[in-house]
């Protein structure tokens, strides 16, 4: 019986998200839910529609968003637009550079 | 514009299942939800509601997410609506029959000669200890069936329980990166006083019984299915309630918008929250 990767892949893709979504807010400035979630699966990266909001909604709540709502736009409907907060720019900062270290560290060791 | 019966089915399930969050913002995450569904229309026309909410999830999984995020106890996971409430239905006679008994077995208890090989001590008292560290983020949970609790704020450090149990099943306690949970083991009717350590994030959801608060100086988060909660503010705090009774009353409480408020948050099925003890 093959074993699945299924449940590594699940762990190691939730940081990689979070990582992609700041790295997204940032190149766009600003914006808002669906189009985030369209711009990520046209980017080929796989997700469930129903992961990204509550994590939006916890890293605005932990300042790395900040989040206005618009109601300017055509068919009535209000959207909610994110952009990085200044401490936000930071952890993506950081997150980029510890992601970057650890490709690094597996090309080192895969050359053995 | 007339909303859609299946969308608002749906915001009404994840509404629900989002009760422990504040109401402001829940309605937020509605809105945000919904303008989703929306967008997701637009984007589309040939979709039908159903694909759409059907790739968000199930509004119970999507609400789990949120709360897990914000470091709260998830609710359980969804069962198919006409099962559910043959379980719930089902549970709730036995739960009934099991109270009744334990209710009289209590009544009789002095007339009844119990195993004197049960542990802990005469008929079924039992006492602990758990050292609390200062700082502690991670919730207390209390899992029990039906019961009758007192909740006070310790004066010491540490989380201690004295509860009277009928069998001869003690409570125990475990921990690990989540939560700290003291275990009833599903013993039915549990008779507790529990002091909690101050500012410590408590959380509990009782089937049947009674839930008295007194002067706390911890956030609670409670469920209780029947039954009354009566809570006693300590008037020199300040405290940001959450209070719902899908069947009976609320009494009044003062909130406070202050960030250091306790948040007290808690939900009746059928009964009361009471101010008067």
């Amino acid at each position: 019986m093959a074993v699945s990767t299924d449940n590594w892949k699940t762990q190691i893709r939730k940081g990689y998200l979070e990582l992609c979504i700041l790295s997204l807010i940032r190149t766009q400035k600003r914006v808002y839910g669906f189009d985030l979630i369209e711009k990520l699966t046209a980017a080929d990266l796989p997700l469930k529609e129903g992961t990204v909001y509550p994590l939006l909604n916890r890293m605005t709540a932990d300042g790395l968003l900040s989040a206005t709502w618009d109601t300017e736009n055509l068919k009535g409907h209000p959207r909610k637009f994110y952009s990085l907060t200044r401490d936000g720019s930071r952890v993506l900062d950081e997150m980029t550079e510890e992601f970057d270290r650890m490709v690094k560290i597996l090309r080192q060791l895969s050359k053995g | 514009m007339p909303t859609d019966p299946k969308l608002e089915r749906y915001l009404s399930s994840l509404d629900r299942a989002l009760a422990p969050l504040l109401v402001s913002e829940r309605a937020d995450i509605l809105i945000e939800i919904k303008s989703h569904v929306s967008s997701a229309l637009e984007r589309d026309p040939q979709l039908s509601m159903d694909r759409v909410l059907a790739a968000l999830g199930e509004p119970e999984t999507v609400a789990n997410r949120y709360l897990m995020e914000r470091g709260k106890a998830p609710v359980k996971p969804p069962i198919s609506p006409i099962v559910k409430w043959l379980v719930v239905g089902f549970l709730g006679t036995v739960a009934m029959v099991l109270f009744f008994v334990a209710f009289l077995a209590v009544k009789f208890s002095d007339k009844l000669d119990l195993d004197s090989t049960m542990k802990g001590g005469s008929k079924g008292r039992y006492e602990g200890t758990f050292a609390w560290k200062s700082g502690e983020t991670r919730p207390l949970v209390i899992q029990t069936v039906n019961s009758k609790i007192d909740l006070e704020t310790a004066s010491g450090s540490d989380f201690a329980w004295n509860c009277k149990g009928i069998a001869g099943k003690e409570p125990t306690i475990r921990e690990d990166e989540k939560a700290i949970t003291l275990d009833f083991g599903g013993v039915s009717s549990v008779k507790c006083e529990l002091k909690i350590p101050e500012n410590a994030q408590l959380s509990m959801d009782i089937l049947n019984g009674k839930l008295a608060v007194s002067e706390p100086r911890f956030h609670l988060n409670a469920k209780l299915g029947n039954g009354k909660v009566s809570i006693q503010p300590d008037h020199s705090r300040s405290y940001r309630y959450d209070l719902s009774v899908m069947s009976g009353k609320v009494d009044d409480f003062e909130s406070s918008k202050d960030e250091s408020a306790y948040r007290i948050s808690v939900n009746v099925s059928n009964g009361v929250i009471s101010n008067e003890e």
